[in-house]
Parts: C-alpha cells; sequence; structure tokens
C-alpha cells in the first residue's frame, strides 16, 4: 500500500506492506535512523516518536494504522540550523548519556512530557519516562535532564 | 522483516467493520499493543486485521447517564486517566489504569483491546469486575464482564461480534477503594498478582488478577470484609485463587501474594490499624 504520513513537518508518501511496523518505515524506508529498535516488542522505549502529538512505541503500531498520520522523530527536534532543541541540549549538559542506545527515545518521552506538563514533579518526571529502559545510566541523571530542561522551558 | 502481505481493512463505520470481520480468520485491532507484540512472535497470524482506529469518533468516549458511566471501547488508558469524570466518580478503574505499562503504552493501548485480549493479568479487569461491569457487544447486547471471559484469550463472542464499549455504576462518594499490584518492578510491568478492593457500608468487592485462569471474584473474602474480618478475606483470597507456575512467579507465591496484596490494600485503605471509617473492627 501506499503510505501517506506528515514526517518532521514534510509530506511523505512512500511504499510500505501494511502491517510493517511504523518503525521500519522511518529506519529503512525513510532513513530516520534515530529511533532505534532495541526490542521491537513495546518493552524498551527504544522506539518512541510522536505520533498525532503522543509518544508511540514505533516498533508497536501498524504502517496502515499510521495513515494520514503526524510523526515527529528526534530528527525533528533540532532547529534547521543544527542547534540541539532545549531537551536535547539538557541530556548532554546533564551527562545524561552514556552508550546512547536508548537516548533518542528517552528524548522524545521527555519532550512529550513537558510539552503536557512544564513543571513536573519528580514523581511525574518518573512516570513520564516509565516506559523507557536504560541499561547504562541508572536514571537518575536522565531525571535531572528533565528537570534541567524544565527549568529552561518554563 | 515482517511476513508481508497480511492486509488490514480500515472501516469507517461498525456496520462496515463488523461485516468485514464475518469473513473466517480475520481479527480486530485497536492500538496493537498485545496485536502487534502477538503477530511479531507469530502467535495470532490473522487472515486479515481489520484496523479499529478510524472508529474512534464512535467509539472512543467517556459518558455519564445518571448513576451509570459508560465507556467506548476504543478510549484508551490516557484518555481515562485524564478524565475528571473517571478519576471521581470510577476512582478505582482510575487507580488500576495508571498501573498499565509506559505513557506510551497508555497512548495507543484501549479498553476494549484490554477485554478484548483476555489475560488474566489484564490490569483493568480486576477493576471492572469489582465494578460489577457489563460490556456492550456490537453496541446493542451487554454481557456481565465475568460470564464474557471463559479463559486465557478466549471470549464468550461470536464470530464477527465487537465489544463496543463497557458500563458499570459509579462509585459512591462514601466509599473507598484500592487496586494493588505486584510485577516484577514497580513500573512498567505485568502483574504477578493483583486485587482490586472496594468497601462501603454493607458493602465489599475483591476481584484478584493473576492468580487464575481469569479475574476471579472471591465472595468469601467479600462476606468477611463485611463481617469485619480482615485475616479471614484474606485467608479466602488465597483459598480462591488458582494460580500457575511460569518464568515469572510460581504458583505458591502467587497464592501467598493473593492474601498479602489484599491486605496491603486493606491497610493502604483504612490505614496500619485496619480501622475501618465505616464501622465495625476488620481485624
Ligand atoms: C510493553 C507492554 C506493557 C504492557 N503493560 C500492560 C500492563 O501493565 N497492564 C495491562 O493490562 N496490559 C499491559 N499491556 C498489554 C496491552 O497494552 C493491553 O492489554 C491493552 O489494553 C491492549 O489494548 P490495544 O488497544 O492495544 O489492543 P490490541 O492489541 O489492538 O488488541 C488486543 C486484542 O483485543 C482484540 N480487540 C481489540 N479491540 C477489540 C474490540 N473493540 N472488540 C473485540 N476485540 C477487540 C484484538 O483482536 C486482539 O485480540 C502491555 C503491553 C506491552 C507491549
Ligand atoms: S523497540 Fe519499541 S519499545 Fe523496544
Ligand atoms: S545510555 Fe546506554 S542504554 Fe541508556
Amino acid at each position: 500500500m501506499e503510505l501517506k504520513m506528515n514526517v518532521n513537518g514534510q509530506p511523505v508518501a512512500v511504499e510500505v506492506a501494511p502491517t510493517e511496523p511504523l518503525l521500519q518505515v522511518l529506519r529503512e524506508r525513510l532513513g530516520l535512523v534515530g529511533a532505534k529498535e532495541p526490542c521491537g516488542k513495546g518493552e524498551c522505549g527504544g522506539c518512541t516518536v510522536l505520533m498525532n502529538g503522543q509518544t508511540v512505541n514505533a516498533c508497536l503500531v501498524m504502517a496502515a494504522q499510521a495513515e494520514g498520520a503526524e510523526v515527529l522523530t528526534v530528527e525533528g527536534l533540532a532547529a534547521p540550523d543544527g542547534k540541539l532543541h532545549p531537551v536535547q541540549q539538557a541530556f548532554v549538559e546533564a551527562g545524561a548519556v552514556q552508550c546512547g542506545y536508548c537516548m533518542t527515545g528517552m528524548v522524545m518521552s521527555a519532550f512529550s512530557l513537558l510539552q503536557q506538563n512544564p513543571q513536573p514533579t519528580e514523581a511525574e518526571i518518573k512516570e513520564g519516562m516509565e516506559g523507557n529502559l536504560c541499561r547504562c545510566t541508572g536514571y537518575q541523571k536522565v531525571f535531572d535532564a528533565v528537570n534541567l530542561a524544565a527549568g529552561r522551558l518554563r | 522483516m515482517l511476513q508481508a502481505d497480511v492486509p488490514v481493512y480500515t472501516p469507517a463505520t461498525l456496520a462496515e467493520a463488523r461485516q468485514l470481520l464475518q469473513e473466517p480468520g480475520t481479527r480486530p485491532v485497536a492500538g496493537g499493543t498485545d496485536a502487534m507484540v502477538r503477530f511479531k512472535d507469530g502467535v495470532w497470524r490473522p487472515t486479515a486485521w481489520v484496523n479499529l482506529l478510524r472508529l474512534r469518533g464512535e467509539l472512543a468516549y467517556i459518558r455519564e447517564d445518571g448513576d451509570w458511566l459508560e465507556v467506548g471501547a476504543l478510549t484508551t488508558f490516557s484518555e481515562l486517566l485524564a478524565s475528571r469524570v473517571v478519576r471521581e466518580r470510577a476512582p478505582l478503574l482510575a487507580k488500576a489504569v495508571r498501573t498499565v505499562g509506559g505513557p506510551a503504552i497508555r497512548n495507543m493501548g484501549t479498553i476494549g483491546g484490554n477485554i478484548g485480549t483476555a489475560s488474566p493479568a489484564g490490569d483493568s479487569l480486576p477493576a471492572l469486575y469489582a465494578l460489577d461491569a457489563e460490556v456492550l457487544v456490537n453496541g446493542v447486547t451487554t454481557i456481565g464482564i465475568a460470564e464474557l471471559m471463559l479463559g486465557p484469550g478466549r471470549l464468550k463472542l461470536q464470530a464477527g461480534d465487537l465489544i463496543t464499549g463497557v458500563r458499570f455504576r459509579a462509585q459512591a462518594p462514601d466509599e473507598v477503594c484500592t487496586f494493588e499490584k505486584l510485577g516484577l518492578r514497580a513500573a512498567h510491568a505485568i502483574s504477578l498478582a493483583s486485587v482490586a478492593v472496594r468497601l462501603a457500608p454493607g458493602m465489599a468487592r475483591v476481584a484478584l488478577g493473576a492468580v487464575a485462569p481469569t479475574v476471579i471474584r472471591v465472595p468469601d473474602a467479600e462476606a468477611a470484609l463485611v463481617a469485619g474480618h480482615a485475616a479471614a478475606a484474606a485467608a479466602a483470597a488465597q483459598e480462591a485463587a488458582r494460580p500457575i507456575s511460569d518464568v515469572r512467579a510460581s504458583a505458591e507465591y502467587r497464592r501467598a501474594m493473593a492474601g498479602n496484596l489484599l491486605l496491603r490494600g486493606l491497610m493502604r485503605m483504612l490505614g496500619p490499624n485496619l480501622v475501618s471509617p465505616i464501622g465495625g473492627d476488620p481485624r
């Protein structure tokens, strides 16, 4: 089928298998490899993107279910001149990134959390990030990064 | 790469969806959070998927109807959590839904899909049992939640039937309730055992999740709580459990936890001394 979406502000039309995961469409057909596929089963959050303004696990969305959707991936966060989004910048400055595999998903979840709740409490940050697993950082610096970004976006 | 070329139909009306589901081998998909996992694992291999997302206009809603609340099948967990009506008039459901997955799972996962998967570990189900919920089928008939659930993955539905919603009486302002869930970690984990409890003067509801082939109500525990006997209620919950052993936990552990979660819930509702604000001494 031909799948039409808007990805990072650009209209796209791409030939896909209808049950193909949105993640595969993004990575393999559109070359947007920011979203990762650590588990492929909804468990880890490494594939988190925004679909119609909400975070989804792109590994669990059938291509046919994304028809007409607005999709935002990590590639769409930075300004056109390459200046990082304040959430990304906060992750860099807080030292929240180690191997980086989980980080694009973390950043998208943090971005979405702060959109919905610009001043989250510590408990709300933990709840907002609870679908994103990280095998390196121990999470504390991730929470610090979200806090830092919240302060700056306010 | 996925096994290609299973068609996905996207009907625009309930009538059209039912028509498509008449074809043997087809299966509905709502949020896909169970469907995609099982499809990738090769456990569910339908001849075609019927994508329900375009029916959201018809089937994603939270409605108050006097003493009753009705929730459309395509309502997502995030929508339930964001609803003041649900938080205030069905706090038990709100507490249960809050424990489901993480935000991205709650954004896609629907209450209709939680019922449709018919897992004894489905976290909205103990709440729905404790609320004596009725499930709406095809927008016309209703069936009690316990009657609908036949076993793991098995529902009392005909081919082509769609769950269109679920309805239950709003909780009374003077009742207390809790949902206690035990997973392998605090968040984003499937239930090893869970319990939903409601208490009001002369009324108790206890439903256990993940400790039997379906969610179960425990009438003996309910009677014990009405009579004010917490320990007897916990013993009745353990007695009623019919758990399995699997990679996550042994049957013995699940059985013990069924009682302990009930006691933990009672303490959360009534305080550490289990002094009931609704009269009697539940010890
Ligand atoms: C990482 C992860 C974590 C999870 N954590 C939890 C958790 O903590 N607690 C929990 O309860 N669940 C959890 N789940 C399971 C899942 O998210 C829920 O069961 C959810 O409610 C499924 O809803 P859905 O809309 O995604 O259903 P789908 O996957 O679209 O469908 C599920 C099943 O229901 C059927 N179905 C869907 N809608 C209807 C309908 N209207 N009428 C008839 N049949 C229908 C489908 O055919 C399919 O068999 C988790 C899943 C993942 C991947
Ligand atoms: S790859 Fe999607 S959640 Fe892990
Ligand atoms: S930084 Fe390595 S998995 Fe998170």
